[in-house]
């Protein structure tokens, strides 16, 4: 007897969670990193994007199932972007170059705010998603009451 | 006088029932015993999960979180079957025979 299926939705709502959580880190280093003029790469920091890819289950994977089964979602990748850095003029500034120009980071911290708002608000959704989870299950129970 | 008279109108009653089928599949005690595994399992697998997050192993608090959330359904289903068992056997002992 498994469980496995009955816990399916959890394990789903579990990847959501995993996954917001590394879009809020993206976005935390974005933000920590928005004046940052030197990276081990050279040049300014350049701002970090998630990417989600489905997943599906093991049963689809091996060819038990014909259809899809959804099973979470996961981090694809973390892309760099490939925009410009902003060059700002500030000849005191020790990375200027000769005409005194410093290239910062293309990172509007206002938008990262959003994203952050975004990210946090899909994590509650999952959370919700895993609450009525819990409340169905224990619905259902009752019934045996 | 009135024992011997029924015994032998009972003995052949009870030989001829039918004996019980072999290979029939896993019994209810079988079923059972491996549900009780199962959410064994899920417990020892929880406190390995929160022992690990104390020892500042764990990744993140959601998977220490689900896999209390799937120990404590998984052990709430097995008292809800286990409350339902004693109910069901508790109605036959009140049964009139």
């Amino acid at each position: 007897m498994s469980f496995d299926s009955v816990f399916s939705s959890l394990s789903v709502s579990g990847s959501g969670l995993g996954a917001e959580q590394a879009r809020m880190k993206a976005i935390a280093e974005n933000i920590a990193n928005a004046n940052t003029t030197r990276t081990p790469e050279g040049g300014p920091y350049r701002r970090q994007r998630v990417i989600f890819a489905s997943v599906l289950s093991s049963a689809m994977r091996s060819g038990l199932q014909r259809s899809p089964a959804p099973a979470g979602v996961r981090v694809a990748g973390v892309v760099r972007s490939t925009e410009p850095p902003i060059s700002i003029f500030d000849p005191d500034h020790p990375d200027a170059d000769k005409t005194g120009h410093v290239a910062v980071p293309n990172i509007s911290v206002p938008n990262e705010m959003i994203d952050m708002i975004a990210a946090a608000r899909s994590y509650e959704a999952n959370l919700a998603a895993i609450r009525n989870f819990k409340t169905m299950v224990s619905k259902a129970m009752s019934i045996l009451r | 006088m009135e024992i011997a008279r029924i015994a032998p109108a009972l003995t052949p009653k009870t030989a001829a029932m039918p004996a019980p089928p072999q290979n029939v599949g896993p019994g209810f005690r079988d079923i059972l015993g491996s549900a009780i595994d199962t959410v064994n399992d899920k417990q020892l697998a929880a406190q390995q999960v929160i022992a690990d997050f104390a020892a500042g192993k764990g990744d993140n608090v959601h998977d220490v979180m689900l896999a209390e959330v799937e120990a404590d359904i998984s052990f709430k289903m097995l008292a809800q079957t286990r409350n339902k068992l004693v109910e069901a056997y508790k109605e036959i002992m009140r049964m009139d025979v």
